[in-house]
C-alpha cells in the first residue's frame, strides 16, 4: 500500500511533520487575510522552500493550499471580505450567519465542510493518481492538446461575471504567454530584442503582481479613502447560537459529500480551481435545497456547499500534476516548479521514481486536513479576532517587501521585479474594469502547453487536424469539453453568474 | 536554494579563512560564483553542483553556483561577460549550446563565445543518444537507417528542442545516412525521452544520460562521439556500427571574462584539474549517468573551435 509507506517515510521526517504542523497555521492566516490568495502566498513562499528537504518543501505549500483554501472562509463570514477567491460563495450565507450572532456555527460548519471535502478529494488522488498514470503514461501530443482545449472551453464557460469580459482575459493572458521563444522553431517572438524576455513571463512574479500587488493597491486605496473598517460580526452572548447541531451537520452531509465531487471532479481538470467549484457546488445544492429561499440569508448549506467543493479540489488538482506534467491549479503549477527545483521529474515516470515522496506529501496532506481542523474549529473566531486587531498599515507593507524578495529570488531577476510590479498594475486595473484576473492567469498557464502540443500533433501527423479524431482519448476530451461548454452556454450561465456578481 | 547555499558557503568560507589561511595567495580572496545559465535540477547544473562542492578543497575558498536560466544559457553568458574579469565570477558554460545559440544569433548575438570567453578547464561533456521506444522493431542504428530510407513518410523523431545540440547531433545523423525525416520539438530532455517512452515517436536524440531509469520502456542504439560513453558504457557509438560518425558532444566547460590574468586563470585552471581528475567527482556524477572527464584549456579551446566548425553547416542547413 502507498500510502502506509507515505506514513512512514513522512513519521520519518519530523522537519516535514513540523512544517505541515506550521503550513496548517500559516495557511490559516493567510487565508484569512483578505485578497491574499492560497496561490499568492505559497507563491511568496517558494524561496523559504529551497532551504527545505524535498517532502519537506512539498508539504509545506501543499499544506498551505488546502488550510490556505479553508481558511478564506474565516474573513468571508466574519468580515464579509473574501479572504480569497475561493470564499467569495461562502460569504452569501456565511456573513449574514454572523451578523445573526452565529459566526462561530458558521464557522464551525465551515470547518467540518472543509474537511470532508478535502478528505474525499484526497482520497481520490490517493486511490486514483497511480491508476490514471499508468494510462496517462501512452499520451502523446494529440491526447495533450485535446485535454487543454477541454479545459479552456470549461473555463471560458464558467469563469467569471460577463462571458465578453472573462474572453478578453483569457485572450490577454494567451497574447502575454506568447512572449519567448517559440516552442518549435525556437525563433524570439514579440521580445522587441529584450534578452531576458527570450524565456517568456515567469509565472511568479505575474502570479505574485496580478495577485498580491494588485490586492495591495486596493487596500492602500480603501485605507487613504478612510474606508478600511470591516463590520465584524458580533459573537452571540447566547451559547447556544454557537453550537453546530449534529442532527443538521447530518442532514447537510449529502450536499457536502455531492459537493465534494463537484470540487473533485472540477480539480481534475485542468485549469478551473477553488473559486469555479465554489461556485458550481454553491449553484448546483441551491437549485436542489428544499430550503433554497433561505439561501443567501444565512442558510448553513450555503456554507457547506462551496466550502466542501473547494477544499475537495486540493487533492484532485494534483492528479493532471503528477500524471500528465499539466498544472490544474496555480497552486500545483507552483508545486511544479519547486519538483523541478529539487530535481524530481514530474509525469507518468514519478509514481516509479519518487515513489515514497509522492505517497509521504499526500500523507501529509491528510495530517494537514486533520491539523487545519482543529485549529480552525478551536481558533478560527480567535484568528479572525486577532487579524482585525493588526493594523493593516503594518501587515501589507510586510507583505509588499515578502512580495518583492520573492519576485527577484527565484531567477535573482530584476526584470522579473519589474514584470511583477508591471503585473500589479495590470491586475488592479483588470480589478477595477470587472475582467476576472483568474482567466488571465489560467489561460497564461494553459497556453504554453497548449500550443506545443497542437504543433507538435500537426507535425506527428500525417493527415494534419484529423489526429485528434481518430485518437479515441483526445476524440474523448474533445467531446466533454464541447458538451460542458454547449451546456453552461444553455442552461447555467445566468445562475453562475448571478452568484458571481452578487458577490 | 541560492540563499542556503550562499549561506553555508559564507560560513564555510569564513570557517576556510581561519583554519588554512594560505601564506601568500592573494588569489582567490573570496568565494568565488559559478553562474549556470539553465535551471537547477538539470544536466549542466549537476555538473557545476558537483564541482561545487567539492573545489573548495584545493581552491580554499568556497564555490557557489548561482543559476540564471533563459535564452539558452545566453543570459548568464552575458552576465558573466560584463563581470570584472578578477575571477570570482565564472560561467558554466554548457559549451555546445552556447556555439549553437551564437550561431543562431549570428551578429545579434550578446557574447562571442570564443572572443569573449577564455576557457578554465572542460569538466565533461554530455553525449546524445539515439533512443528508441522498448518496442520498436529496431534493434540497431542500421536497422533504423535502413527502415527509414524505405518508409520515410510514417517516421517522425523527438529531440530537446530546436537550436539544441541533440537536434542538430540528430539532423547530422540523418544527413550523413542519406535522411529526411520529420522532426518533432519538445521542450527539454525530460518530454522528449516520455515521447519516446510513451511510443509516440520511432526514435529520438537527447542526452544519452535520459534513458537511465526508463530501461523498461527505451532502448539506446547508439551514442555520437568517436568513443563511447564512459558512464554508459554498454551502447556503441555509431562508427562501431558501420554508420558514418557524428562528431558531436557537448562539452561542459568552466569558462572566465576573456581579460581574467593569467596567473588568476591558472590557479584555478589547476583546482578544477584536481577536483575533475579525483575519484569521488567521477562517482558522484556518475550517479546521474553523467560522465566527468577533465581536458585542460588549451584542449578543451581547440574543441570548442572544432566543434563550432561542425556546427556551422548544420546551423546553416537548419535554419531554412
Amino acid at each position: 500500500m502507498g500510502i502506509v509507506d507515505g506514513f512512514a517515510f513522512l513519521f520519518a521526517n519530523p522537519t516535514a511533520l513540523a512544517f505541515v504542523v506550521l503550513a496548517a497555521l500559516a495557511g490559516v492566516v493567510i487565508g484569512a487575510l483578505p485578497g491574499l490568495t492560497a496561490a499568492a502566498a505559497i507563491a511568496m513562499l517558494v524561496p523559504i522552500t529551497y532551504f527545505l528537504d524535498p517532502l519537506s518543501a512539498l508539504a509545506f505549500l501543499y499544506v498551505i493550499g488546502k488550510s490556505g483554501r479553508y481558511g478564506g472562509s474565516i474573513a468571508a463570514i466574519l468580515f464579509n471580505t473574501p479572504g480569497t477567491t475561493a470564499s467569495v460563495a461562502t460569504m452569501a450565507d456565511g456573513h449574514p450567519l454572523a451578523k445573526r450572532g452565529e459566526g462561530i456555527k458558521a464557522l464551525r460548519m465551515a470547518t467540518v465542510a472543509s474537511m470532508i471535502g478535502d478528505f474525499v478529494g484526497d482520497a481520490i488522488l490517493i486511490f486514483g493518481a497511480v491508476l490514471i498514470a499508468k494510462q496517462t503514461a501512452r499520451f502523446g501530443p494529440p491526447e495533450y492538446f485535446a485535454v487543454y482545449v477541454m479545459a479552456f472551453l470549461v473555463i471560458g464557460s464558467v469563469v467569471g461575471s460577463s462571458v465578453l469580459k472573462g474572453l478578453t482575459a483569457t485572450l490577454l493572458g494567451i497574447l502575454v504567454a506568447l512572449v519567448g521563444l517559440d516552442p518549435i522553431t525556437g525563433d524570439a517572438r514579440w521580445t522587441f530584442g529584450v534578452l531576458e524576455l527570450e524565456s517568456g513571463f515567469a509565472l511568479v512574479p505575474l502570479l505574485i503582481g496580478v495577485f498580491v500587488i494588485a490586492e495591495l493597491m486596493v487596500q492602500a486605496e480603501r485605507l487613504a479613502l478612510g474606508d478600511g473598517d470591516n463590520t465584524i460580526a458580533a459573537v452571540a452572548p447566547d451559547p447556544k447560537a454557537n453550537r453546530l447541531p449534529l442532527p443538521q451537520v447530518l442532514r447537510l452531509l449529502p450536499t457536502i459529500f455531492r459537493s465534494a465531487g463537484y470540487g473533485a471532479v472540477i480539480g481534475i481538470m485542468p485549469g478551473l480551481g477553488s473559486s469555479v467549484a465554489a461556485f458550481v457546488a454553491y449553484a448546483e445544492e441551491k437549485r436542489r435545497a428544499p430550503d433554497r429561499e433561505a439561501w443567501g440569508t444565512g442558510a448553513l448549506g450555503g456554507i457547506a456547499a462551496p466550502e466542501a467543493a473547494n477544499n475537495a479540489v486540493s487533492g484532485p488538482s494534483m492528479i493532471p500534476l503528477l500524471t500528465l506534467g499539466v498544472p490544474g491549479t496555480t497552486v500545483a503549477a507552483i508545486l511544479m516548479g519547486v519538483f523541478l527545483i529539487h530535481g524530481i521529474p514530474i509525469g507518468p515516470t514519478l509514481f516509479v521514481v519518487a515513489h515514497d515522496l509522492v505517497f509521504g506529501l499526500f500523507a501529509a496532506g491528510l495530517v494537514g486536513i486533520l491539523c487545519y481542523g482543529l485549529i480552525g474549529w478551536h481558533f478560527g473566531p480567535l484568528i479572525g479576532r486577532v487579524m482585525q486587531r493588526v493594523p493593516a498599515r503594518f501587515v501589507y507593507p510586510l507583505i509588499f517587501i515578502t512580495a518583492l524578495v520573492a519576485a527577484y529570488s527565484t531567477r535573482l531577476s530584476l526584470t522579473d521585479v519589474q514584470v511583477m510590479m508591471a503585473a500589479g498594475l495590470l491586475g488592479y486595473a483588470m480589478r477595477r474594469l470587472g475582467f476576472p484576473p483568474a482567466a488571465f492567469i489560467i489561460a497564461f498557464i494553459l497556453t504554453p502547453g497548449a500550443e506545443e502540443a497542437l504543433r507538435q500533433s500537426l507535425l506527428l501527423s500525417a493527415d494534419g487536424g484529423w489526429v485528434f479524431l481518430t485518437r479515441p482519448v483526445a476524440a474523448t476530451a474533445l467531446a466533454i469539453g464541447v458538451a460542458v461548454a454547449v451546456w453552461r452556454l444553455w442552461s447555467a450561465p445566468s445562475r453562475t453568474q448571478r452568484i458571481a456578481t452578487e458577490s | 536554494m541560492l540563499d542556503r547555499r550562499r549561506l553555508l558557503a559564507s560560513t564555510a568560507a569564513a570557517g576556510a579563512a581561519l583554519l588554512t589561511r594560505p601564506a601568500f595567495a592573494s588569489f582567490p580572496e573570496k568565494p568565488i560564483t559559478l553562474v549556470v545559465g539553465f535551471a537547477a535540477g538539470g544536466g549542466t547544473d549537476t555538473y557545476a553542483r558537483t564541482l561545487a562542492s567539492l573545489i573548495h578543497e584545493s581552491l580554499g575558498v568556497p564555490m557557489v553556483v548561482v543559476n540564471k536560466p533563459g535564452a539558452a544559457g545566453m543570459i548568464a553568458a552575458k552576465f558573466v561577460a560584463d563581470q570584472p574579469a578578477d575571477g570570482h565570477t565564472l560561467y558554466m558554460a554548457s559549451a555546445g549550446s552556447l556555439l549553437v545559440k551564437a550561431l543562431y544569433d549570428g551578429d545579434a548575438a550578446p557574447v562571442a563565445p570564443l572572443e569573449d570567453f577564455r576557457a578554465l578547464g572542460q569538466i565533461g561533456a554530455s553525449i546524445p543518444g539515439l533512443l528508441v521506444p522498448a518496442s520498436s522493431p529496431f534493434e540497431s542504428a542500421p536497422d533504423l537507417v535502413a527502415a527509414a530510407r524505405s518508409d520515410l513518410e510514417a517516421l517522425r523523431w523527438a529531440h530537446p528542442g530546436r537550436g539544441s545540440l541533440f537536434q542538430l547531433t540528430g539532423v547530422a545523423f540523418l544527413q550523413e545516412n542519406g535522411l529526411t525525416v520529420q522532426d518533432v520539438p519538445f521542450k527539454g530532455g525530460g518530454p522528449a525521452r516520455n515521447a519516446v517512452a510513451g511510443d509516440q515517436v520511432a526514435f529520438g536524440f537527447m542526452g544519452i544520460q535520459l534513458k537511465n531509469g526508463f530501461e523498461s520502456q527505451i532502448r539506446a542504439l547508439g551514442v555520437a562521439g568517436a568513443s563511447r560513453d564512459p558512464a554508459n558504457p554498454d551502447v556503441p557509438t555509431f562508427a562501431e556500427q558501420g554508420l558514418p560518425d557524428v562528431p558531436l558532444t557537448n562539452p561542459q566547460v568552466v569558462m572566465a571574462p576573456a581579460d581574467l590574468p593569467d596567473d588568476e586563470a591558472a590557479t584555478i585552471s589547476a583546482a578544477i584539474e584536481a577536483t575533475v581528475t579525483g575519484e569521488t567527482y567521477a562517482r558522484l556524477l556518475g550517479k546521474a549517468g553523467l560522465s566527468g572527464g577533465y581536458e585542460a584549456p588549451s584542449a578543451a579551446t581547440d574543441g570548442l573551435v572544432a566543434l563550432e566548425a561542425e556546427l556551422q553547416p548544420l546551423v546553416q542547413a537548419t535554419r531554412a
